[in-house]
Parts: structure tokens; C-alpha cells; sequence
């Protein structure tokens, strides 16, 4: 196990319409699974896509065990595995056709290697069934879990993933959950979501983002321990409704206070 | 490499398993067969056509991962950026080089089993892959260049992919000659696709030095596009910045490329000056009395010449003796001479030197006494010259090379005053010229033909090469010199006329009469004997109806395509070769002699039948309007096949001619899809008409071919110039008088020669002298 810190110093990102993306974050990584939770827009996808070299931030640095991601964009990407949140493939090709055609573009150029661990990476996300078949015919949920097996290839040692469970149905929501927390025990993964269950299900860390800012860094049992006296379980009738935003409103307003 | 190959490979599948390859795939095949099946092996000029597709099938290699959305995982990836980029650009290069390589199977099987005939198989895998490798590795650059200033915007690609693909087909006007020297640069490997197949006799002449200038341009100017794609790509992938090697890089493409250019806009500069310089030695001649009086007579010619091919000069020394026919004595002699022969000395017989003087193509040789009337002279003139003469001009003319002294071949052309010719005889005339693309009239130069009348001829040439020589003359001797440094011909005549000059690698076969020879290219020896069987069969036809009265043992010489290349040999102007006293046969000709008829080998046959007649018709032109040597050419013609066809053959020929009615949007010098020999015009309908009134007559067959020997006398007395209609109506007031001494009445004559007459004087009174006119005349008959 290759053990990777990864260093987030005064990190901004302020898009070319002013809108201000990131805002001065500050946390580290440590190796196993780090969860990115956070409401749409608070940041989760603009911070992946940074560490996966996406993108430049426009203040701070980032760095993976010292190599600053934004110089050294080719050593960070030989041990980086990424599941962006939107992506697609070239729907011609059969699945197995599609993570070999990856498999090459990130370096496994023995075929027998190759043959090895694309083989492996779609036993990993259950698409064995389905492999020779062309990638049009695929369904949503089985695109995604190409997505995750695309991003196992080449052994990254760090894998960032961006909702891997979005759309999934419970079972492959499941099962996701299970590769990532097996994951978890040899690599650094790091992913958003902003289904709790995912990250009381594998995470060993989390870092909550709100309107750029981080607001929580933790274990979490943590942030549990923080919601203590704060959740409420809301049967959701139109009157309830009504009720429970009017109460997240003023806690919101406390908290900023 | 390991990695660019593997990517090329993933990419290749990608590439085969889109529909896009396989609508390609079929597309340029179903072109190619057809293009084969149209003009067998000429077809791969359509390689030209495929550029267009390839260019449009790349566009998607870039934008593709951005329309599915892979770009997302594809940009994170730790392969580099230029290593994915060439990757795809190899795999399309790759599954282009694949269809070239079934495509060339196709041709291959075709030129070998279908086609039996001599085509130079090594020659054609050369071009073809030259300009495969070429339009391919363009097409890919351009396409990738575009794509990733568009980005995901393939509607954008396609578009300026469009725009780009209008532009160079505009642009391309010519892709022979004619490129304007700033153009090759733009679109060179498209321009090279087009490029003829080498000639089997002189092979890539004159353009065998483009071919290392063509492909580090392509390479140069590819590398470019590349380095440049690459700059975008990585920007946008990985934000990188530029570094010094990618600057070396740059720079040693861009200097590839312009290394290359360079050469290509200097050639191109020199072909035009070339041109000018004619221009502007015609506008000297222009500016000084022409005296074309036939006052000086040739009386023989002796000539030494010294081809140095290596260096394209002539060294000439000829001695040339005349006599004054005038009535009064003669100060000074007026000669022709290009301009670009340097004369040396000018002797009289005695060898005393003579004072001359030069202005254009006029030399003025002052005599140390005056040359009495009836008296004849000698004099001698050494001179030598570069002859390397470009013909550039745009709408109207040949094209190209037209005189040239070179390693690869010689041609000083009849009626170009490459000797001294007596008199100040104008080479070029200076005329205006409507362009399609302007309003505004262009002055060009149109050809004249410097002739002289019959004289004896010596002339000796030496050549630096082992290569036949050939003048239009009888060959006396031709030796070997010592240790291979070349060869030595001497050729006699007691009385010949505008001699010319070709040296080139032939294989020369004699008819077993002997009186007829073919220069051939060795590929063609086994045709030459048909071509000599054509020829007598016809000469013999022609000689009845019309004999000359200087008949010349002939050649039948072969020129090369590039002499005659795709824009003249549409054209009028090909006659405008000028080889006297010999029959040219193209290089189409005698490949195409062998195969089935096919509308390439019919065309090729007129331009035969057009080139034995032009024995007698020198002066034909088949370009509007047509003039009378034309319709004589063409009446004769009809002849020859009435004689072989029978009378239907002349009903339906002249069926045609009652029915023609000029075309009212033949372009200046396009000639069309014409079915006559001597042109589908006015002029040659209008003799055919009047031959027909005189043949119909009480005088029949014997009348009309006593008429036609009357008008080639005519034309043979008016060695300088075309027949006009004044002189049509004197011709056929003299063959009046004979009728009448012959013992016809006078109500007899008038009844023959009425209808002739009038249509004579119709077409005098049109005055149709040049297309404008003649176009303007279509209009209002319209």
C-alpha cells in the first residue's frame, strides 16, 4: 500500500463569470476513503476536478505527497483513476473494447496485462454479462459502473470520484459502496456525494463544503456528534414541509451569526 | 513509440467500427471504378477528389471525445498529449494507407490484367503512393488543425472544412504550369495530386525537381498544422506552456517548409519572367516596322548546332545564303532571332565581320556593300543562348515550357525563329484578351508563326546526350561520339521549310519503305509499325485528292503529355507545337492505340487525323471561329471516311453541318466535346457548305478536288499567313476563269459558283477574326 497524503493549502477557484467556486480551502488527505459531502453548487465537483487536473484553481496549491498537481500534471495523473459526474463514451464500442481503449491511454500497453485488468475491473462492477455489448445498448446505471471500472484501471493510487452512486439502484448503490470501501483499505479515494448513507457506509473522513467554503472536517462520527440535537425526522406532509425549512432557515442564520 | 502505436491501433478499431470509414471505403471505390472504367488508367487523377473526403471523414477525431463526453475521462489521463494526438492522426493515416492499399490493388489488377497496355508500373506505384502518402498526411493535418480551433463544434469544423476545401478549388486553377507562384504553398499536395502520370518518354520533366520541393513543403507545412494542433490541444488538456523544444520544433518545421518554398515561388517567379520578357521584346517588335516583304529569299541553310543540355544552351553557328528578288539593291538585312541568343559575330562570306544591331527580336546586319538586285550573299552568324522559354500566360495560350534545351529533352520549335529567319517577323502578336474572371481586357500574347519559304537545309547537331535528334529533316548520319559524351546527327534537305529541333531518349523505327520513321518511347515500340500503317494509309488518300508539291520524307514523332498537357489538350492550341513536316502523336495516342474505343481514345484519334492533315493545313485552327485551312482539313477528312464508309458517311456529316448552329457559350478556347476534325465552327461549316455546292454541281468530284488543290496552292504561296475570305473570293474568281477556258459557259459558271460565292461573301462581310467577335456574332444570330 503506497500511502498518499494529499495537501490542500488556501485553495480558490473563482470561474471566468465571477462566480466564486472555491473559497480559501484548507484541509489534508490521508489515505482510505475521503468523503466530500456538500448541497449542489457548494463546490464538491469544482475540488475534484482540480485534484484530477482538470482544472487550475486561481489561488492556493494543491499537492499529492508534495507534487503540486498543477505543474506536475502527468505524475499525478499515473496514479490518479477518476470517475467524472458527467461523462460518456464512444457508444460503437463494446464495453470491454471501451476500458482496453482506456486501458491504453493510461499507459498498459501489454496486451496480456491489458486483457488482465480490464477483465478484472468489469468483474469488480458486475458488468460481466455485458461486455461485448456495444455501449449504446447499456442503460444508465451499467454506464456508471463502466465509468467506476474505467477509473480502477491502470491501479491508481489515488481514485477521485465524483457521485459514483448517482443513479444507481439500491443493489449496484450497494455494491459500489462495497468495491469503494475495499478500495478504500489499499488506496486513497476521494469522493463526493450528497447521499449520507454512502458516507457513513465507507468513509473514514469527510469534509463537508458549503457556497465554496469548508465547514466540516472530520471523521463521521464527528459530524454525527455535531448534528446531536440538530436532525429532526420529518414525516413529509405538506404542513411539515412548511414547518422544517422555516427551522433549517434559523439554524442556518445561528449558525452564521 | 510503443505507446503511439498502441493508441494508433485502439484508435483504428474506433475508426472501423464507425460507419463513416465504410461510406469512405465505398465512395472513393465506386469513384475509382468508375474514373477506370471512364479512362482506365488515367483515373488516378481522382486522387485529387479523394483529398476532399479524407478531409471530411477526419473531421471528428478531436471533437468526437468532446461530443460523447469522453473528454472528461480522456483529459485526465496520464497518456501525453502529442503522444494522442499522433496516435489518432497514425491510425487515420494508417486506415487511409489500408483503402490506398486495396485501391492500388484495384488499379494494379486493372492496369495488368484488364488493361493490357504498356503503362510504366513503377511510375504508377510512385505517383500514386507519392500522392496518396501526401494528400493523406495533409488531409489529417489540416482536419486536425481545424478541429482543435473549433473545439466540440463540429458544425463550425465542418464548416471552415468547407470553406477551406471552396477556397483551394478556386485557387487552383492550373496544376500544371500556371500555379501564380504564391499558391503552392496553400494547397500543394492537392495541387500534386493532380499532377499527370510521369511521361514515358522524359518522366517527371519538367516538374522532377518538385518532388523533394513538394514533399518537405507537405512535411514542412504538415508538421506545422501538427505542432500548432498540438500547442491548442495541450492547452486546453493540460494547460501546458510552451517550451523550448516545442519552439525548436516550430522552427525547424516552419524552416522545412520554407526552405522549400522558396525554391517554388523563385521557379515560379522565373517561369513568369520568362514570359514577361517575351511580352516585352513583342512590344519592342511591336514598335518597329514589320517587313515582311519576301524581298530576301532563302536560298540555303547550314547549320552547326552544340546542345549542352546540362547547361540548357544552344551554341549555334549558321551560315545562311539568300538572294535580293527586288528590284533595287539592299543596304540591310533584316533576320528574326529570339531574344535570348546572344549573338556572337556576324561575318560575311568572306568572313569580314558585319555591323548589326539588335532591338527585341530583330537583328538589323548592316552590309559593307549594297546587296545588288538578283545577287545572292552569304553570311554567318555564331550565336548562343540559355533556351529555357516559359509560356505563362493565364486564359488564351499554350503553356508551360515551349522551347527548352535540357538533360531530359530538347525543343526548339518550328515557326519560333530558334535560327535567323529573314525579315522582321513579329513572333508574338500582342492582343487583347476578355478573362472570364475580369472585366477589364487582358493584353496576352498569342503565337504567330515566323515561316520562311523552302530552302536547302544542313544542319548538324551535336548532343551532350545519348538521345535522338530529330528536325523534320531527312537524317544523313548519326554517330556515337567517343567515350559516350554523346551523339552527332546530320540531316539534309534541298528544300525544306521551318525546320525544328527534338532531342529526346526515343526509339527510333523505320517504315520498311523507308520513307517514314517513328520516334517512339520504348514503351511504344510495338505500336510504332500501327501508327506508320495509319499514317500511309491516310497520307496516300490525301496525297490523291491533294498532292504536295515539296513532299518530305515525314516523321512521326511522339511528344510528351506535359507538351501537350490537360489544359491544351482540350484546346485549339495544341497545334501550336509546331513540328513541320512531321506528324505528332501524343503519348495518350500511343498508349491508347492498343485498347477498345473509349471517348479518350476517340479524341485522340481526331487529334491524329487533325495532325496528318495538318501536312497540308499547317495553318489550321480550331478554335472559334475556325478559319479556312480548318474547314479544308475537315472537308478532307470527310473524304477520306466517305471513302472508307461510303456516301452515308458524307450525308450524315453534312446533315450535321445544315443542322449546326454555333454554340453560344463556348468559352474562349475550350473547344468542347467536338466530333469534327478541324473543330465544330462557323468557318469549317461555311467551307464545308461551299465544297458541298461545288461537288453537288455539273463539275462533281474532280471539280471540287481541283478547287481544293487551287486553295492549297493559295495557302502555299501564303506561307505567312492564314487564307482569308478576300482571298477565298480571288480563288474562286481564278478557278471561274479556268471553268471558263475549260469551254464552261458563262451561265454555266455563274450556276457553280453562285451559291459558293455568296457565302463567301457573307462570311467576308462578317469579318470574323478573333472569339470576341465571333461571340458577339453567336449572340445576334441567336
Amino acid at each position: 500500500m503506497v500511502f498518499i497524503m494529499i495537501e490542500i493549502n488556501n485553495l480558490s477557484k473563482r470561474y471566468n463569470n465571477n462566480c466564486m467556486a472555491l473559497n480559501d480551502i484548507t484541509c489534508s488527505i490521508g489515505t482510505g476513503v475521503f468523503g466530500l459531502l456538500g448541497e449542489n453548487g457548494a463546490g464538491k465537483s469544482t475540488l475534484l476536478r482540480i485534484l484530477a487536473t482538470m482544472i487550475e484553481p486561481t489561488g492556493g496549491r494543491v499537492t499529492v505527497n508534495g507534487v503540486d498537481v498543477c505543474s506536475e500534471k502527468t505524475v499525478i495523473r499515473n496514479e490518479l483513476g477518476y470517475l467524472p459526474q458527467e461523462f460518456g463514451f464512444y457508444s460503437r464500442l463494446t464495453g470491454f473494447e471501451m476500458l482496453e481503449y482506456f486501458a491504453v491511454l493510461k499507459g498498459v500497453t501489454d496486451k496480456q496485462a491489458r486483457k488482465i485488468q480490464v477483465n478484472e475491473a468489469i468483474e469488480l462492477v458486475n458488468l460481466a454479462e455485458v461486455r461485448n455489448k456495444r455501449i449504446s445498448t447499456y442503460s444508465f446505471g451499467m454506464k456508471q459502473r463502466l465509468g467506476c471500472a474505467q477509473a480502477l484501471l491502470g491501479k491508481p493510487q489515488l481514485l477521485i470520484m465524483d457521485e459514483p452512486t448517482a443513479g444507481l439502484d439500491p443493489v449496484e448503490r450497494n455494491n459500489i459502496r462495497n468495491v469503494i470501501s475495499e478500495l478504500g483499505r489499499k488506496i486513497t479515494i476521494v469522493y463526493s456525494t450528497h447521499i449520507l448513507a454512502d458516507i457513513e457506509a465507507c468513509c473514514s473522513e469527510l469534509a463537508v463544503l458549503r457556497q465554496g467554503s469548508l465547514v466540516f472536517q472530520g471523521k463521521p462520527d464527528e459530524l454525527v456528534k455535531l448534528a446531536t440535537g440538530m436532525s429532526w425526522q420529518i414525516k413529509d406532509t405538506a404542513r411539515a414541509k412548511d414547518g422544517y425549512m422555516s427551522l433549517i432557515e434559523s439554524a442556518r442564520q445561528e449558525e452564521d451569526e | 513509440m510503443n505507446n503511439i502505436m498502441a493508441i494508433a491501433l485502439q484508435e483504428m478499431r474506433v475508426g472501423i467500427k464507425g460507419g463513416g470509414y465504410w461510406v469512405l471505403v465505398v465512395l472513393v471505390n465506386c469513384l475509382l471504378c468508375y474514373s477506370l472504367y471512364q479512362e482506365q488508367f488515367f483515373a488516378l487523377r481522382v486522387i485529387s477528389v479523394f483529398y476532399i473526403f479524407f478531409v471530411f471523414w477526419n473531421i471528428g477525431m478531436i471533437a468526437r471525445d468532446w461530443r460523447s463526453g469522453a473528454a472528461e475521462i480522456v483529459n485526465t489521463l496520464p497518456c501525453k498529449d502529442w503522444e494522442l494526438l499522433l496516435g489518432r492522426a497514425v491510425s487515420s493515416f494508417l486506415l487511409l494507407g489500408l483503402l490506398g492499399m486495396q485501391m492500388f490493388l484495384v488499379v494494379a489488377t486493372m492496369v495488368l490484367f484488364v488493361f493490357p497496355t504498356p503503362v510504366p508500373f513503377f511510375d504508377l506505384l510512385w505517383n500514386y503512393w507519392l500522392n496518396y502518402f501526401l494528400i493523406s498526411i495533409n488531409s489529417i493535418c489540416v482536419t486536425l488543425f481545424i478541429e482543435t480551433i473549433c473545439r466540440s463544434n463540429i458544425f463550425l469544423a465542418t464548416l471552415i472544412t468547407a470553406f477551406y476545401l471552396i477556397l483551394i478549388s478556386i485557387l487552383d486553377g492550373d496544376h500544371n504550369t500556371l500555379l501564380p507562384y504564391w499558391l503552392p504553398p496553400i494547397n500543394l499536395a492537392y495541387n500534386l495530386a493532380a499532377t499527370e502520370f510521369p511521361s514515358q518518354l522524359t518522366e517527371r520533366f519538367p516538374k522532377n525537381g518538385f518532388i523533394p520541393m513538394v514533399l518537405c513543403q507537405q512535411l514542412g507545412l504538415s508538421a506545422m498544422l501538427f505542432l500548432v494542433s498540438y500547442y491548442y490541444y495541450s492547452k486546453r488538456r493540460s494547460l501546458g506552456k510552451l517550451g523550448l523544444s516545442y519552439i525548436l520544433l516550430v522552427t525547424a518545421a516552419f524552416a522545412v517548409f520554407l526552405s522549400s518554398s522558396i525554391p517554388f515561388v523563385l521557379e515560379y517567379k522565373a517561369r513568369e519572367q520568362s514570359y514577361q520578357e517575351s511580352f516585352s521584346n513583342a512590344v519592342v517588335d511591336d514598335g518597329q516596322a514589320a517587313d515582311r516583304s519576301n524581298r530576301l529569299q532563302p536560298v540555303s541553310y547550314v547549320m552547326d548546332i552544340k546542345l549542352k543540355t546540362v547547361l540548357n544552351t544552344a551554341d549555334c553557328d549558321v551560315k545562311l545564303v539568300f538572294k535580293n528578288t527586288s528590284d533595287s539593291q539592299i543596304q540591310e538585312i533584316p533576320l528574326t532571332l529570339k531574344n535570348y541568343y546572344t549573338v556572337q559575330h556576324v561575318t560575311d562570306g568572306s568572313g569580314k565581320e558585319l555591323v548589326w544591331e539588335r532591338k527585341g527580336d530583330f537583328i538589323a546586319v548592316k552590309l559593307n556593300a549594297p546587296l545588288v538586285a538578283g545577287a545572292t550573299m552569304e553570311i554567318a552568324l555564331d550565336y548562343s543562348g540559355k533556351v529555357w522559354e516559359w509560356f505563362t500566360d493565364y486564359d488564351a495560350q499554350p503553356r508551360g515550357l515551349i522551347n527548352f534545351v535540357s538533360p531530359a529533352m530538347t525543343l526548339l520549335r518550328s515557326g519560333h525563329a530558334w535560327y535567323p529567319v529573314l525579315g522582321k517577323n513579329p513572333i508574338y502578336n500582342i492582343v487583347e484578351y476578355q478573362s472570364r474572371w475580369s472585366n477589364e481586357p487582358t493584353q496576352i500574347l498569342s503565337a504567330r508563326n515566323v515561316s520562311h519559304l523552302p530552302a536547302a537545309f544542313s544542319i548538324t547537331v551535336e548532343i551532350d546526350r545519348d538521345m535522338e535528334v530529330v528536325t523534320g529533316l531527312p537524317l544523313r548520319e548519326g554517330i556515337y561520339l567517343a567515350e559516350g559524351t554523346g551523339r552527332k546527327f546530320a540531316f539534309f534537305s534541298s528544300s525544306a521549310q521551318d525546320a525544328f529541333l527534338i532531342a529526346a531518349p526515343y526509339v527510333k523505327i523505320a517504315a520498311q519503305s523507308g520513307d517514314m520513321t517513328t520516334y517512339c518511347a520504348k514503351l511504344h515500340e510495338e505500336n510504332a509499325n500501327t501508327v506508320i500503317t495509319l499514317a500511309k494509309d491516310r497520307i496516300t488518300f490525301y496525297e490523291n485528292l491533294i498532292p504536295r508539291a515539296n513532299k518530305q520524307y515525314l516523321n512521326v514523332v511522339e511528344v510528351p503529355q506535359f507538351l501537350l498537357d490537360s489544359w491544351l489538350e482540350e484546346t485549339a492550341e495544341r497545334k501550336k507545337l509546331g513540328l513541320k513536316n512531321a506528324i505528332l502523336v501524343s503519348e495518350y495516342f500511343l498508349k491508347l492505340l492498343p485498347n477498345e474505343d473509349t471517348s479518350e481514345k476517340k479524341l485522340q484519334m481526331l487529334y491524329f487525323e487533325e495532325a496528318v492533315l495538318s501536312l497540308w493545313w499547317p495553318a489550321f485552327d480550331t478554335s472559334d471561329p475556325g478559319n479556312i485551312s480548318a474547314g479544308m482539313l475537315s472537308y478532307m477528312y470527310t473524304l477520306y471516311k466517305e471513302n472508307l464508309l461510303g456516301k452515308a458517311y458524307y450525308e450524315d456529316v453534312k446533315q450535321f453541318w445544315l443542322q449546326y448552329k454555333p454554340v453560344p457559350n463556348l468559352v474562349a478556347g475550350e473547344d468542347g466535346d467536338r466530333i469534327q476534325a478541324g473543330g465544330d465552327n462557323l468557318v469549317v461549316k461555311e467551307i464545308f457548305l461551299i465544297l458541298d455546292d461545288i461537288r453537288q454541281s455539273e463539275l462533281g468530284d474532280e471539280g471540287v478536288q481541283s478547287f481544293m488543290q487551287k486553295i492549297h496552292a493559295e495557302s502555299v504561296s501564303t506561307y505567312d499567313r492564314e487564307l482569308d475570305w478576300l482571298d477565298m473570293l480571288h480563288i474562286m474568281d481564278d478557278f471561274g476563269q479556268e471553268l471558263l477556258q475549260k469551254g464552261y459557259s458563262t451561265q454555266q459558271v455563274n450556276r457553280i459558283m453562285t451559291g459558293p460565292r455568296q457565302k463567301a461573301e457573307t462570311m467576308n462581310s462578317l469579318k470574323l477574326s478573333s472569339v470576341e467577335e465571333a461571340r458577339s456574332f453567336r449572340l445576334r444570330i441567336r
